[in-house]
């Protein structure tokens, strides 16, 4: 018995983790990169999103096609699948770093007179390059921490210092 | 005026009993201030111990020592600190000049006022003026090492006089110098017998000073015996 | 009065200095000895505390997860976010590992974490955190890797996203977080030639390879190759629970040993570290006695080689106290330049030191009073040495 494939109808089978995988939307664009070619992105689309999720793994399983099929490609081969979810204009973010969980509460370590307190916050979505929305709680020019030397406590002197690592600079230029 | 030395009698023994050795077997001596007297004896004879006793570094057995009229010692100390005595009674020169090799020449001799609480400042000009009167002022600030052997030894007696001692103990000072040198340090002796009424005892076997002083004690097997010497100006 | 102790010194300062030097250094390494141990407790503590927990629940019977091994089923969380008291919960596996640098071997701790959950870095000190269900890292900074660096691990590259600071095992290696899905695979998932080697076998075998259930191979294979374990669950107490009764119900319902915070610290500090605390603490007393013995040595020697000058002193009239107080002042003279450059030399080689060396300022105060006291008690041999010069060997013959 053989199995016989049409190529035009070949999907991604891509697995996200459930507590990812709210945002995701039938028709979002996707980034598709091979394993066995690392250096190309493909640009694909979400195709059909699963009702039945893993249980097990915790995931959810969702269809992704190409725009362009690549040439070179088997069944079987892993690939990795960036899905554009949502865009916000105008949204207020911080850096994902300065985002807290103390006693089951979001929020951020605010800097007042050389000293820090912990300031709950209502969190929106994080981008995948790290930075979060901020629904409500801080007005502009509030100095939050970002990034510290140590675990921080309630009312704790800290000094600011423009970076703490120096060569902090990435290798190969940011994505 | 009293005397500035006077012994009588002295004896020291070494040992007990049946070992016991007797360096000084009663000695007698009178020393007047301002007099250079010369200690001769053979090794062996007991001058070391004298000078020991007269130095109040040992105890003698028995007798009586007194310094300038005052009784120090008569079958036992009459003095409680004899640390303090050695230092505002005595001068010490030795056979060699003894100096501290890590102080500079001033604070050598300045350290003898100090040790007696002289403040710093003002132990440090008697310094300079003793050392002038011996003819080293121009070496204050050297080194010790920087100093020739007479320098040196002129140092040496410089401090030994720098608290102006009564009485003077020299122990073979010129041993090492040759005679011109020698001669030239019992020059310097008299002349500050002399100047500061001291009395001093030098204790020597030197030939070329010997015939220097006008009065000699000899002192063979414990015992002294006086002598008139030529009393040649050296 | 002069202060002779200063004279003596400035007369001979070159030898002086060198001694005092070598006896620095010496003094140096005692002083990074005392830092190495208050390192390793230190170690020991900030890995507790790291994760962010009130309890660590483990296999059942172990000591671990840090001084035993032990495997956990990664779906018992549900069971214990449901114990009263318990507010999170979160998955970590540990793997001593070395990654690969420019050639070089790092040795790690790979840790597997999820995001929001106990057990993920509580701070960065630069980068983000992870946003990307796989391939992402955040790593310690003493690895060496940088903000963007690809790092392989296994069988996959990762990115480094955010960098972290004195996370480290208990054994002092670094820290490289992952996704928990990335590093169970690296733990517990087998290499290639295992995996295909098995396969056979079980292809082989005429239970599981039935051409009459179709699918039921390949589902045997799956679950072969599934890894479902993890290390420890961490989880995190809502406030005022009460965490001894919250173990106590783990451990007797949940066939799960639970330990707490002062349970953990009594395991790495009292057991993993107590040997080499031991052995530590049996260097320190021996190089205190040398660093006695040495100072002893120099002083005594300084002493005798200036008996002629003790006993012309003596003579014309310095007490025995000045001259006490001459030798003591040199040995604590001694003592002060060794310390100072002791506690330089320990300053500036402390990070370089493979394990991390813990210097606090008490440690200095307490290290000079003790030095400063070896150092008199030295002098007590010179000391006695000297007062026994007797004044009448100046006089010769």
């Amino acid at each position: 018995m053989l199995q016989v494939i049409d190529p035009s109808s070949l999907w991604i089978k891509a697995r996200i983790d459930q507590g990812q995988a709210g945002g995701v939307r039938v028709g979002q664009s996707a980034e598709i990169v091979l394993r066995s070619a690392a250096g190309r992105v493909y640009r694909g689309e979400v195709q059909r999103v699963d009702w039945q999720s893993d249980a097990v793994t915790e995931e959810r399983i969702v269809n992704v096609g190409f725009t362009a099929r690549p040439d070179a490609l088997a069944i079987g081969d892993l690939v990795e699948v960036t899905i554009a979810t949502a865009e916000l204009a105008d949204a207020r973010w911080l850096p994902a770093a300065a985002v807290k969980r103390v006693d089951g509460q979001d929020g951020v370590w605010q800097i007042r007179d050389g000293h820090v307190a912990f300031h709950p916050l209502a969190v929106g979505i994080t981008t995948l390059d790290g930075r979060s929305q901020i629904l409500d709680g801080l007005a502009s020019g509030d100095e939050v921490v970002v990034h510290s030397e140590q675990a921080l406590r309630p009312d704790a002197k800290v000094k600011v210092v423009a970076a703490i690592v120096a060569s902090a600079a990435s290798v190969g230029g940011g994505r | 005026m009293p005397a500035a030395i006077e012994i009588s009698g002295l004896t020291k023994r070494y040992g007990e009993g049946d070992a016991a050795v007797a360096a000084l077997k009663g000695v007698d001596m009178i020393v007047q201030p301002g007099e250079v007297v010369g200690l001769i004896g053979p090794s062996g004879s007991g001058k070391s111990t004298l000078l020991k006793c007269l130095g109040a570094v040992i105890e003698p057995s028995a007798g009586r020592m007194a310094l300038a009229g005052e009784a120090i010692y008569d079958n036992g100390w009459q003095v409680a600190d004899l640390r303090a005595l050695r230092r505002d009674r005595i001068g010490f020169v030795f056979q060699a000049p003894y100096l501290i090799p890590f102080l500079d020449v001033t604070d050598n001799v300045a350290l003898l006022p100090m040790l007696a609480g002289v403040a710093n400042a003002d132990a440090r000009e008697r310094a300079r003026v003793m050392l002038t009167a011996l003819d080293v002022g121009h070496r204050a600030q050297a080194q010790v090492a920087q100093l020739s052997g007479g320098e040196q030894q002129r140092v040496a007696i410089a401090r030994a006089l720098v608290n102006q001692p009564p009485i003077i103990l020299a122990d073979e000072p010129t041993a090492p110098l040759d005679s011109e040198r020698a001669l030239a340090v019992v020059r310097i002796l008299n002349e500050m017998a002399q100047r500061f009424a001291t009395a001093i005892i030098v204790v020597t076997h030197d030939e070329k000073i010997i015939p220097t002083f006008r009065r000699i004690y000899h002192i063979r097997d414990g015992r002294t015996y006086e002598e008139a010497g030529e009393g040649r100006a050296a | 009065m002069i202060n002779l102790a200063g004279r003596d010194i400035l007369n001979g300062w070159g030898k002086f200095l060198f001694t005092g030097i070598g006896l620095g250094l010496l003094i140096g390494v005692t002083l990074s000895m005392a830092g190495i141990y208050r390192g390793l407790v230190d170690d020991g503590r900030v890995l507790l505390s790291n994760g962010g927990a009130d309890l660590w629940v483990v296999q059942r019977d172990t000591l671990g997860p840090y001084a035993e091994p032990s495997n956990v089923r990664d779906d018992a969380y549900r069971a214990l976010l449901g114990v009263r008291g318990v507010a999170e919960a979160g998955n970590v596996t540990y793997l001593t590992m070395q990654i690969e640098d420019q050639g070089k071997d790092v040795r790690v701790m790979l840790v597997g974490f999820q995001p929001g959950h106990p057990g993920e870095p509580g701070y960065l000190v630069a980068g983000r955190p992870i946003t990307r269900s796989h391939y992402e890292a955040i790593a310690d900074i003493k690895t060496g890797f940088r903000l963007g660096q690809r790092i392989r691990i296994r069988r996959h590259e990762y990115t480094v996203v955010g960098l972290t600071r004195r996370m480290v095992s208990s054994g002092g290696d670094p820290m490289v977080f992952v996704p928990l899905r990335d590093a169970q695979e690296v733990q517990f998932l087998k290499d290639n030639d295992a995996l295909v080697n098995e396969r056979a076998r079980t292809a082989a075998n005429p239970a599981f390879n039935r051409p009459g259930v179709p699918g039921l191979l390949e589902a045997v294979q799956a679950s072969q190759a599934s890894s479902r374990t993890v290390n420890v669950v961490m989880l995190r107490l809502a406030p005022h629970a009460d965490e001894a009764l919250v173990a106590s119900e783990i451990r007797r319902w949940k066939h799960l040993e639970a330990y707490t915070r002062a349970d953990m610290d009594e395991i790495l500090v009292a057991k993993l570290i107590a040997t080499s605390a031991k052995q530590i603490f049996m260097f320190l007393v021996i190089l205190a006695i040398v660093s006695a013995a040495i100072v002893a040595f120099i002083i005594y020697t300084m002493t005798l080689n200036k008996v002629r000058e003790i006993a012309v002193l003596k003579l014309i009239g310095a007490r025995n106290r000045t001259i006490a107080a001459m030798i003591l002042q040199q040995a604590l003279g001694l003592g002060a330049i060794g310390f100072l450059v002791g506690k330089t030399a320990a300053t500036l080689w402390a990070p370089i030191f493979p394990k991390y060396v813990l210097l606090l300022p008490g440690d200095a105060v307490l290290g000079a009073l003790l030095v400063l006291a070896i150092c008199a008690l030295a002098s007590v041999v010179a000391i006695r040495a000297a007062l026994r010069i007797d004044p009448a060997t100046a006089i010769g013959g």
